[in-house]
C-alpha cells in the first residue's frame, strides 16, 4: 500500500462515531486547558490521561493526541486577551497580541493566530503523513545501540535545554530513571528494589507519577497563588475579521513560522516553545515592519503561533516512527500506548497501522475540529477564565484520584500519585524541571533492555555501542549539541540574556 | 505568608528568596546523595553478573552511583552560586499543604466509604483550602463535583470505583 492508501485507511479506521467522539472531546479538553493559565498541556493530558484509557487504544491515543495539538490552539487565546500565555509556547504571542488588544484589535489578532495554527498544523500533518513511514521503515535496521543512543539523546538534550543550572534537570532525571527500575525486571525476571512493600512488584505507574508532578503540584502552586482571576474583555464573532492587509502580511510570516516549528518539533527538547523564539526573532529580522514588532505586529502573532503548532505536530514523527518520546506529553502517550497493551516503536506502523494511521488520519479532522470550535466559541471559552479557582481545582483534584486509582484499581497509585504531587511542588518551588522526571521514568526501562540487550549480543563490548555508523553518527550528533548549547550558555550568560533568545538569532 | 505582595521590600524578599532556594537544593541535593547510597547498597544485593552477561543489579548500581553524583553536584552548586538561582517562587503558604492534607482524606476514604463520599469529602475540603470561605458554598461545590463525577465516571465512562450503598443509590 502506498501512502495515500495508507492515509485513506487512516481516516477509515477515525470515521467511526467512538474515534470521532474522542478526537471531538480532545480537541475540546486541549483547548481548555491551553486557555486555562497555570495548567499546561502535560498536567492537562496527565490528569486526562487515566479517562482515556476507557476507551480503546485507538480512541484514547486520538483523544491525547487532541488534547496535545489542542492546547497549542487554547494558548493563544488568553496571551492575545490578556497578555497571560495559557502555557510556555504561547509566550511569544502575547507580545505584540496584546498590543493589537490594546489598540482594539484583538478580533483580528484572534483570527490570524487561529487561521494561521490551522494551515500551520495540517501542513505539518501532510509532511507527517510523507516522512514519518519512510522514517519508521528505516528505523526498523535500529537495534539496540541506536536505540541506546536515541534514548539517551531524548533525555540529555531534554536536561540541558530546559533552562537553569545542570542539576535542575539532571536531579530529577536520575530520580524517574531510579523510579523506572523499582519492581520486577523485566529481563530476568527478578524482584528487586522493592523496600519490603510487596505491592511494589508491578512498578511505579507512569501515569501515577506524572499526574501527581504535573497535575497536582500545577493545582498546589495556583492554591499558593492567591492572584486575582483576570477581568476579560468581551470578543464578538463580528470583531473577528482582520484586514486584507492584515491577511496579506501573515501569509509569508505562517509559512516561515510552519517551517521553523515543523523542524523544531523533530528535535529532542521542548520544540513548541523553542520554534516560537526562533520564528518570532525571524519575522523581526525579516520583516518590511520591524518598528511595529512589540507594538502590535500582525507577523508578530502569525509567526509563532504557526510554529508552536507545527511543532507541536511534528513532535508526533519520533513518538510515532521511532517510538521514543522527546517531550513530556509525548512520553505520556508512550505510557498510554505501554498500558494499552502496545509496544511504541517502528514496528507500529506495521504490527498495528490502525494506531499509526488513525492518529495521523485524526490530526486532519481534529485540526479542522479546532478551527470551528475556536472562532464562534471565543467567548465560551473567555468565560472558563471566570470559573472560581475553588471549585476548579476541586474538580482537578477529584478526577486526578479517580482516574489514577481506575489505572490498576489500586490504593499504592493513588499513594503514589499524593507524594508524586507534593515532591513535584517542592522540587519545582526550588527550580527543578519536572519533564526530565517523566522522562527518565518513560525512558529508562528502555535504555537499560538496550544496554543489556547489547552488551548480551556483544558480549560485553561496549565498542559495539558506537561502531555501528548510525549509532556514531548519533553519539556524534549528541556530542556536537553539546558543545553548541555550551557555546550558546556561554554566550547567554554573557550578554544577560535567555538561552532561547541566544538560540533564536 | 510572605508574598512579594505583602513585603515592603522587594529587594530585600528577593533575597530571601534566593537563600531559601539555594537552601532548599541543597537539601534536596543531600536527600538525593542519601537515595544514590541507598540504591548502590540494594543493588548490591542483587546479581550484578558480567559484562556480556548483566544482573538485574548492574544498572541500579550504576544509577545509585550516578544519584550520589548527581546530589554532591547540586550540592555544591546550590552552595557555590546561589545568586544564579531564579525560580518563579509559590512563596511560603502553607495552603498547599493543607490541599495535600484534603486530597489525602479524600484518598483514605475511598476505599472505605467508597467513591461519593471520597469524592464529596475531598471537593468540600479542596474547594475550602482553595479560598472557598463560605461553608455552606464549599459543602455544596463538593456535592456537586461528588454526584455530577459519579455520574460521568461510574455511569457514563463506566470506570471502576469503589462504591458504598449510597454510591449504589445514585
Amino acid at each position: 500500500m502506498d501512502t495515500f492508501q495508507q492515509l485513506l485507511y487512516g481516516f477509515e479506521v477515525v470515521l467511526t462515531p467512538e474515534n470521532l467522539m474522542a478526537a471531538l472531546i480532545g480537541c475540546l479538553a486541549g483547548t481548555m486547558v491551553g486557555v486555562l493559565p497555570g495548567l499546561g498541556p502535560t498536567a492537562g493530558a496527565a490528569v486526562l490521561l487515566p479517562l482515556t484509557f476507557t476507551l480503546g487504544p485507538v480512541a484514547g491515543l486520538i483523544m491525547i493526541a487532541a488534547i496535545y495539538y489542542g492546547v497549542q490552539y487554547g494558548g493563544s487565546l488568553t496571551s492575545v486577551l490578556l497578555n497571560i500565555p495559557g502555557e510556555t509556547s504561547s509566550v511569544m504571542t502575547t507580545v505584540d497580541g496584546y498590543q493589537l488588544t490594546r489598540q482594539g484589535r484583538a478580533g483580528a489578532a484572534l483570527f490570524i493566530t487561529t487561521i494561521g495554527s490551522f494551515i500551520a498544523a495540517t501542513v505539518a500533518v501532510v509532511l507527517v503523513t510523507l516522512i514519518g513511514p519512510p522514517i519508521a521503515d528505516f528505523a526498523i535496521k535500529f537495534g539496540p545501540p541506536e536505540f541506546l543512543a536515541l534514548a539517551v539523546i531524548g533525555l540529555v538534550f531534554l536536561v540541558r535545554i530546559m533552562g537553569g543550572s545542570l542539576t535542575s534537570g539532571l536531579i530529577p532525571m536520575v530520580i524517574g530513571l531510579m523510579l523506572g527500575t523499582i519492581g520486577m525486571d523485566a529481563v530476568s525476571g527478578t524482584n528487586r528494589l522493592q523496600f519490603g512493600v510487596p505491592a511494589l512488584i508491578e512498578g511505579i505507574d507512569v501515569v501515577a507519577v506524572a499526574v501527581g508532578v504535573f497535575g497536582i503540584a500545577e493545582v498546589m502552586r495556583l492554591i499558593a497563588d492567591e492572584g486575582r482571576l483576570p477581568t476579560v474583555k468581551k470578543v464578538r464573532f463580528r470583531e473577528l475579521r482582520p484586514t486584507r492587509e492584515d491577511v496579506r502580511r501573515s501569509w509569508a510570516p505562517w509559512g516561515r513560522g510552519t517551517l521553523t516549528g515543523f523542524i523544531f518539533g523533530l528535535l529532542p527538547g521542548p520544540g513548541p516553545t523553542m520554534s516560537t523564539f526562533v520564528a518570532y526573532k525571524l519575522e523581526r529580522t525579516v520583516s518590511k515592519h520591524r518598528d511595529e514588532f512589540g507594538k502590535g505586529a500582525i507577523e508578530g502573532v502569525a509567526a509563532p503561533e504557526a510554529a508552536n503548532n507545527a511543532a507541536a505536530t511534528s513532535g508526533m514523527v519520533p513518538l510515532l516512527a521511532l517510538g521514543i518520546p522527546f517531550t513530556p506529553v509525548l512520553a505520556l502517550m508512550v505510557a498510554a500506548m505501554m498500558i494499552q497493551g502496545v509496544t511504541p516503536g517502528p514496528l507500529l506502523s506495521v504490527q498495528h497501522p490502525e494506531i499509526f494511521w488513525g492518529v495521523i488520519a485524526s490530526m486532519y479532522i481534529g485540526n479542522v475540529v479546532l478551527v470551528v470550535l475556536n472562532l464562534p466559541m471565543i467567548g465560551v471559552w473567555v468565560r472558563l477564565l471566570q470559573i472560581p479557582r475553588p471549585i476548579l481545582v476541586s474538580i482537578i483534584t477529584v478526577v486526578s484520584i479517580a482516574g489514577t486509582y481506575a489505572l490498576n484499581s489500586s490504593m499504592l497509585d493513588v499513594a503514589v500519585l499524593v507524594i508524586a504531587g507534593a515532591v513535584g511542588y517542592v522540587l519545582t518551588n526550588y527550580g527543578f524541571h519536572m519533564a526530565p522526571l517523566a522522562l527518565g521514568l518513560i525512558l529508562g526501562p528502555f535504555a537499560e533492555r538496550y544496554l543489556r540487550e547489547g552488551l548480551f549480543i556483544s558480549q560485553g563490548d561496549l565498542t559495539y555501542f558506537v561502531t555501528s555508523p548510525i549509532a556514531a553518527v548519533l553519539w556524534g550528533l549528541l556530542v556536537a549539541g553539546l558543545l553548541l548549547q555550551t557555546v550558546m550558555s556561554v554566550r547567554a550568560r554573557r550578554a544577560g540574556r535567555t538561552l532561547a533568545e541566544v538560540t533564536a538569532e | 505568608m510572605t508574598g512579594p505582595a505583602e513585603n515592603s521590600d522587594p529587594v530585600r524578599s528577593s533575597a530571601d528568596d534566593t537563600v531559601r532556594i539555594a537552601r532548599g537544593r541543597a537539601i534536596v541535593s543531600g536527600l538525593m546523595f542519601a537515595a544514590g547510597l541507598v540504591f548502590v547498597a540494594a543493588s548490591l544485593k542483587l546479581d550484578r553478573g558480567d559484562m556480556a552477561h548483566p544482573g538485574p543489579g548492574l544498572y541500579p548500581l550504576v544509577l545509585g552511583v550516578l544519584a550520589a553524583v548527581a546530589g554532591i553536584a547540586g550540592w555544591l552548586e546550590a552552595r557555590g552560586t546561589e545568586a544564579r538561582f531564579s525560580v518563579e517562587s509559590s512563596g511560603s503558604s502553607l495552603r498547599p499543604w493543607g490541599f495535600i492534607a484534603a486530597m489525602t482524606a479524600g484518598a483514605i476514604a475511598l476505599p472505605t466509604l467508597g467513591y461519593l463520599v471520597s469524592a464529596f469529602i475531598t471537593g468540600t475540603a479542596v474547594s475550602w483550602v482553595a479560598g472557598q470561605r463560605t461553608w455552606w458554598k464549599a459543602l455544596l461545590t463538593g456535592l456537586a463535583i461528588a454526584v455530577v463525577s459519579s455520574l460521568l465516571l461510574r455511569r457514563a465512562l463506566d470506570v471502576y470505583l469503589p462504591a458504598s450503598m449510597i454510591d449504589e443509590l445514585l
